[in-house]
């Protein structure tokens, strides 16, 4: 199988270290030089187009076709979800949470102020637990906002919690569990093969729900 | 800025040919709003029957084919897409649904090098529930799984179905009809064969076909039959539809649309519009 007619659109930061190391584990060339500038590597016989791009646009770019697969955390997925994309694989690295978090062990009392970057996520968690909520929107350094007073609470994305402890924040509970999905553009997947060779090539087989998939176009329909 | 004036004009004669083959075959037109009450339209269906039901039952004739025409609002996006929405409405059913079929294929004829660039993926929400039914997955279980699919969720919909049997699990591939009926035949011996041989002639003879039971539809209203034309290489729909059932304001709907999406289809046909033209 000739991998020339495919690009993967790959999320920079922790997604793409985690996708080189389970791209060279299965043999795939890596193209992408870690002291270049360069975004866009052109698909090749051996491997897969890859392009590089904000975690946030990656639904976006698989969305309109500009690549056949993405990947990306689901906590990305959830924030800003497309119906245009396709869940193919749980690719079973780049494990986090997205948590609420706070001053003390505390469910909130009363109406309360959340400071986060995840708005829909948050707030589709506090209308399901039918909590009154102000959201109040931050793009970084949350771990401050109880200490400064600006919000007693956060929901925040974590890792080991070490930057939650640095700040005497509690996780309160666990929102959503997230990893690195394989995305596919919905039309591509139904009428490339090539897309669902790819997933097959970088599934992981330690993944509980890898062993069991079973979607996806089988054999050539071109 | 003579192409760019080039290119909306001949983007509006594509507009006007394919609404004047709706009108020549009966079709009504329903103009609806753009945006009411501060929800921009994400999708004609609503709005046709919201105005429809405004009338009085006993002063609707079935069936009655509508059209819409005009932006709808892609909030994935965050951009609007020119589109004309049609709709056969009434208790027609399964004779319906080649009617609609039909309607579209005499629309893909139109031109020759669409149906070469074009790829019709059918799957069917009926024959899915029933499938899961027969495999005894509780009620609560089967609707989760359907709201995976219609958000594109396939892992999270796979992982409620790991227990069925490999035929039914096969249903949800992307597959030509002989693999689809096989698979269908060995899990759902009771589903109308006759009526998917149908559905299957009338595409097939102009594009090819695939079947595949993921294929839900975005909207929660598709009943049965659903569909999607694609555009081969490109990665976008040209049309989107299905059979679906919606209550307006306590009255019950039930017919057959799609969406047809301009944008797509110009960038397929341009290269043959001028040669087709009147």
């Amino acid at each position: 199988m000739s991998y020339h007619n495919v690009t993967i659109a790959i999320a920079k930061g922790r997604i793409m270290e985690g996708t080189r190391s389970l791209w060279q584990q299965k043999g795939l060339p890596w193209p992408v030089d870690e002291d270049s500038r360069q975004l866009w590597f052109a698909p090749e016989n051996e491997r897969p187009g890859v392009l590089i791009a904000r975690a946030r646009d990656i639904p976006t770019l698989v969305g309109l076709g500009i690549a056949d697969l993405g990947i990306v955390g689901l906590d990305v997925l959830e924030e800003y979800p497309n119906t245009h994309v396709l869940q193919v694989a749980d690719l079973n690295f780049a494990h986090c949470r997205v948590v609420l978090a706070g001053q003390k062990n505390q469910w909130p009392v009363g109406p309360t102020r959340i400071a986060t970057k995840y708005q829909r996520i948050a707030q589709n968690y506090f209308n399901v637990h039918r909590h009154p909520v102000e959201i109040l929107p931050l793009s970084g350094s949350l771990e401050l906002a109880p200490v400064i007073g600006l919000a007693p609470y956060i929901v925040d994305i974590v890792d080991t919690g070490n930057t939650l402890r640095q700040h005497h924040l509690i996780e309160i509970t666990t929102i959503l569990k997230s990893s690195a999905r394989l995305i596919a553009n919905q039309s591509h997947w139904r009428t490339k093969p090539e897309v669902e060779q790819v997933r097959r090539t970088l599934k992981n087989d330690d993944s509980p729900m890898d062993s069991s998939a079973n979607f996806g176009p089988k054999g050539s329909i071109l | 800025m003579d192409e760019w004036l080039n290119q909306n004009h001949r983007e509006y004669e594509l507009m006007m040919m394919v609404i004047n083959q709706f009108l020549e075959q009966g079709f009504y037109p329903v103009p609806t709003a753009p945006a009411q009450a501060g929800h921009y339209r994400e999708d004609h269906t609503q709005s046709i029957l919201e105005l429809l039901s405004s009338f009085p039952e006993s002063h609707i004739q079935f069936p009655l084919q509508v059209f819409s025409l005009g932006p709808v609002y892609d909030p994935g996006y965050g951009r609007w897409a020119e589109t004309i929405d049609v709709e056969i409405l009434g208790s027609g059913g399964s004779r319906h649904d080649l009617l609609a079929l039909e309607l579209i294929m005499r629309l893909v004829a139109t031109w020759p090098n669409l149906a070469s660039h074009t790829l019709m993926v059918m799957g069917h929400v009926g024959l899915l529930n029933q499938v899961l039914v027969t495999e005894s997955v509780p009620e609560i279980t089967i609707n989760q799984i359907l709201a995976y699919l219609r958000a594109g969720n396939l892992v999270a919909a796979e992982s409620l179905m790991t227990h069925l049997s490999q035929a039914s699990r096969q249903l949800l591939l992307s597959e030509p009809f002989g693999d689809f009926l096989e698979n269908l035949r060995k899990s759902l011996p009771q589903a109308d064969f006759e009526h998917l041989s149908q559905l299957e002639q009338i595409v097939h003879q102009h594009v090819e076909t695939r079947w595949d039971l993921s294929l839900t539809g975005n909207w929660s209203y598709y009943t049965d039959l659903v569909f999607s034309l694609y555009l081969k290489d490109v990665g976008q729909p040209v049309l989107n539809g299905g059979r679906f059932a919606l209550d307006i304001h306590g009255r019950s709907w039930q017919g057959i649309g799609f969406t047809l999406y301009l944008d797509p289809l110009y960038q397929a046909v341009r290269q043959e519009m001028g040669s087709l033209m009147p």
